[in-house]
């Protein structure tokens, strides 16, 4: 069962500058070479709205730009897990459009890139909250720090955007 | 049982694998088991068997250097028994020819705390193991007679500008030497009175020199008497006998043996660790000869070797072979040697069921544990590593049992014991082998050693304890010589253990059971260290300590001291090693650290610990990944600390599993997520404990959060 609705998502952006570039609705989602075929929304989990919108992830990020055709990307958020989406290319990054994430809830986002189908990067943003409805396009962007490699080799210790982590001798 | 017969029980028991000289395949009659009970109870408990009982911390009051850190007393003269110096002050020697001058003034400085007059001291002789270090040794001579087992040993640290800086001082003199009565040459027993004393009428005396020797009187303190130590040979044989009698009493002092007992491209079926646990694998036949007609070829390291589709004689040895292994059912001169039909394939692997399989299974196992001490020792260091050695196989002794003896490892067919026991064929006992491949690794290693025409085997029971520590390392397991008895499983030894310096009773003191205490430390150490950095960095770290350290010891009593030298990073004794407690806490464990615990406090740390922030919840919580390579669990705790408990507040358990394990690069590394978030706003510190299987603390790190500056202000939360 597919359960339309009209919202529009915004962002609860542990992010900075929501100087995101501006959203460009489009007719469909862009197909995935993996899949063939957008995310499939389903009904949210605990009966939250889910939806047909768009929703567009920037990855900020020096190491992506201009690897949009060397990564694919799987986002995962309140219970629903992409397909393997395509990257397009972006101010200063790379850029997914997800479609189908639900609304009114503030939880994790996790967005994990890959090539081929080897992971090599993953960022994670914490209560990240899309809201109902709203004319405007919605956008999350994915500061540089929270893009990480992964796996981690565990060879050496990494803070988060926030906190630095050393060794107190 | 009286003590005596538990002795002997001890001895024909543990026998086993006991230890002793020969070349080539001459084959030397095997005397275990002969003589009388007096004498065979004293030769269980072998060389250097007159050891300090306990020691104790020297008082800082009354030293007059500053430059002295540490002092240790042996309790039963009060004198030094350590002392370490600080090498950043301590005096400098800047010539090597200086070196013996500048022992004797320090010897003479030190004389009443060292309790050694320095009139006393025989020839220094210098001994250089490794570029870091130089050992300059005396021999106590008192009034023109050597002092039996006494020494004094001076340790340089060698600089980078090759100045001698002085490290340590090691004193086992045995205090102030009283004598009753004086030396009366008359006294001395006669060649007669010592082969009577050994029972074994067939041995002929070679030598003989009269010593001082040291003993425990009833308080514990040292007193000393005249004796002789005669060598003794039996006809056409090569043990030889070093039986010290004291001159008064005639009472049989110390007694040991020249030998140490125990109880494969072209590859070759071998038994990992023993036939019972019916491990075969094949491994390449390395260095072996393959006589093709007239045409001699040697397999190579991999068991490579140029020639396919014929059949061919294949000869245990060769030039570079690390043994050479006669096979006495055969041959007690000829290298065992058997014919095989080398596929066309390039592929043959020898079957142990279609040759002598105790003859291939101790030539591999030979080359495998030479190649395993070969990752740390050169052969400049160890030339036994490329001299190579006899071994000798299926001995018809009808004894369990195997032993080293100067240039040969011997391995006895199966048979029957004198209890009525089958004993299985020690050859086919991987464990064994590598232990027997450990008396001639000790023989040829510290300041006294083969090359220098003198026993390196020292100290009896240190020399069983070396076999079954090497044994065990290689094999990274505790229990050692299963099946010696056939088919049974049960294990001869277990450095998995309690025991402690002294032995605790008589039967303990017999060599291979009182092996197991510096077994029992190295052992420990070994788990402590894998426990902390994974088993193969940290077997790698244990197996390197315990190698290295027999360059510069030579008793079992100061094992633990060169562990340390060799663990030392900075060539100073003044600041701990890097693994300072974990090696202090396995010897402490056993009663042979000196006078040095290792009390809760003392954790070193855990350089292998690292921390990544895996979700920034915000407002300072943080979800942490962390790596190591060993903690079997990690529990952190604000603040650095060392005691960090459940009901410790803020306390957090890691444990070593990650939920999404895509995220983790699989390897030697593990990975622990955290039950809970850190609070790194309210506390900017935390300590981080890796435990190991036992949940004793072997490790920590202290980890530093700070607020990074330029994202102070870039990240916020936005409700619309
Ligand atoms: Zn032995």
């Amino acid at each position: 069962m597919r359960r339309l609705s009209l919202t529009v998502l915004t962002l609860t952006l542990a992010a900075t500058a929501l100087a995101c570039e501006r959203y460009k609705p489009s007719y469909q989602v862009p197909k995935s070479s993996n899949q063939g075929s957008g995310p499939v929304p389903g009904p949210g989990p605990g009966g939250l709205p889910a939806n047909d919108s768009n929703t567009e992830i920037l990855l900020s990020s020096s190491k992506l730009l201009g690897q949009e055709t060397k990564y694919s990307a799987v986002a995962k958020f309140a219970g629903v897990t992409s397909a393997k989406l395509n990257l397009a290319k972006a101010d200063g990054g790379v850029k997914l459009i997800v479609t189908g994430l639900p609304s009114s809830k503030s939880d994790l986002l996790v967005v994990e890139i890959y090539e081929g189908d080897k992971i090599r990067f993953v960022a994670k943003k914490a209560k990240l909250e899309l809201a109902a409805a709203s004319a405007k396009a919605n956008s999350v962007k994915v500061e540089e720090c929270l893009i990480l490699t992964a796996p981690w080799d565990g060879a050496k210790s990494e803070g988060s955007c926030n906190w630095d982590v050393e060794e107190a001798k | 049982m009286n003590t005596k017969n538990q002795i002997v029980a001890a001895t024909l028991f543990s026998l086993l694998l006991a230890c002793s000289e020969g070349n080539t395949g001459r084959v030397k009659s095997y005397q275990a088991g002969k003589g009388s009970d007096g004498f065979k109870s004293v030769l269980a408990q072998g060389s250097g068997r007159m050891r300090p009982q306990a020691f104790k911390a020297g008082t800082a009051l009354g030293f007059n250097s500053g430059a002295i850190v540490a002092t240790t007393l042996d309790d039963a003269s009060g004198a030094w028994a350590r002392v370490l110096f600080d090498t950043r002050i301590s005096d400098r020697v800047t010539a090597e020819q200086d070196v013996n001058v500048f022992g004797r003034d320090l010897l003479a400085k030190y004389e009443g705390d060292l309790k050694f007059p320095a009139s006393e001291a025989g020839d220094g002789s210098i001994y250089s193991p490794s570029p870091d270090f130089k050992i300059l040794s005396f021999q106590r001579v008192y009034q023109g007679v050597p002092v039996k087992g006494a020494f004094l040993r001076i340790f340089f640290a060698v600089q980078n500008d090759h100045s001698l800086r002085l490290s340590e001082i090691l004193n086992n003199s045995y205090g102030p030497i009283k004598l009753s009565p004086v030396n009366d040459p008359s006294s001395a027993p006669g060649d007669g009175d010592v082969i009577a004393a050994t029972g074994i009428s067939s041995l002929l005396v070679s030598s003989k020199r009269i010593v001082i020797q040291p003993r425990f009187n009833e308080s514990g303190r040292y007193e000393f008497s005249y004796a002789s130590e005669f060598k003794l040979k039996g006809e056409n044989d090569g043990e030889t006998f070093t039986v010290t009698m004291d001159h008064e009493t005639h009472e049989l002092r110390e007694a040991y043996s020249s030998r140490m007992n125990e109880q494969q491209s072209i590859t070759a079926e071998t038994f990992q660790r023993s036939y019972v646990l019916n491990d075969q694998v094949a491994k390449p036949l390395p260095f072996a000869n393959v006589i093709d007609g007239m045409t001699k070829l040697t397999t190579d390291a991999k068991g490579l070797v140029e020639v396919a589709g014929k059949q061919v004689t294949i000869q245990l040895t060769s030039d570079k072979s690390a043994s050479s292994v006669v096979d006495l059912s055969v041959s007690s001169t000829e290298a065992a040697n058997f014919t095989a039909m080398l596929g066309a394939g390039g592929k043959t692997n020898i079957k142990l069921s279609t040759v002598n399989p105790a003859a291939i299974n101790v030539f591999v196992a030979v080359q495998t544990v030479v190649d395993f001490v070969g990752k740390y020792l050169t052969p400049t260091e160890l030339p036994l590593l490329t001299s190579g050695i006899v071994a000798v196989v299926n001995r018809k002794e009808d004894v369990c049992n195997a032993f080293y003896d100067n240039d040969s490892l011997n391995f006895f067919a199966q048979g029957k014991d004198p209890s009525g026991a089958t004993c299985a064929n020690t050859g086919l006992i991987s464990d064994v082998v590598y232990h027997e491949w450990g008396h001639a690794l000790d023989d040829s290693l510290g300041p006294n050693n083969r090359s220098n025409g003198v026993s390196g085997i020292t100290d009896g029971a240190y020399s069983e304890g070396i076999g079954d520590i090497l044994s065990s390392f290689l094999v990274r397991a505790p229990n050692l010589g299963t099946g010696l008895y056939l088919n049974d499983k049960k294990e001869l030894r277990n450095l998995q253990n309690t025991r402690k310096h002294p032995p605790a009773n008589a039967q303990e003191t017999e060599i291979h059971q009182a092996g197991m205490i510096v077994g029992g430390a190295f052992w420990d150490m070994f788990s402590n260290l894998t426990s902390l950095y994974g088993t193969e960095k940290g077997a790698d770290l244990a197996t390197k300590l315990f190698l290295k350290h027999l360059q510069i010891s030579e008793r079992y009593l100061d094992a633990y001291a060169a562990v340390l030298r060799v663990d030392d990073d900075d060539n100073n004794p003044a600041t701990p090693s890097p693994n300072y407690c974990n090696i202090t806490r396995a010897f402490a464990a056993h009663n042979i650290s000196g006078s040095e615990q290792a009390g809760d406090d003392c954790i070193d740390k855990d350089g292998s610990l690292n921390v990544r922030v895996d979700l920034d919840e915000g407002d300072g919580k943080l979800s942490l990944l962390v790596s190591a390579l060993g903690a079997t669990k990690i529990i952190a705790c604000p603040g650095q600390v060392k005691i960090c408990k459940p009901e410790t507040a803020g306390y957090l358990e890691l444990a070593a599993q990650v939920a999404d394990d895509a995220l983790i690069l699989k390897g030697e590394r593990k990975y622990y997520a955290a039950k809970g978030s850190f609070d790194v706003k309210s506390n900017a510190l935390y300590t981080f404990l890796s435990l190991d299987s036992k949940s004793a603390v072997v490790g920590l790190k202290n980890m530093k959060f700070k607020i990074r500056d330029h994202a102070a202000s870039s990240l916020k939360s936005v409700k619309p």
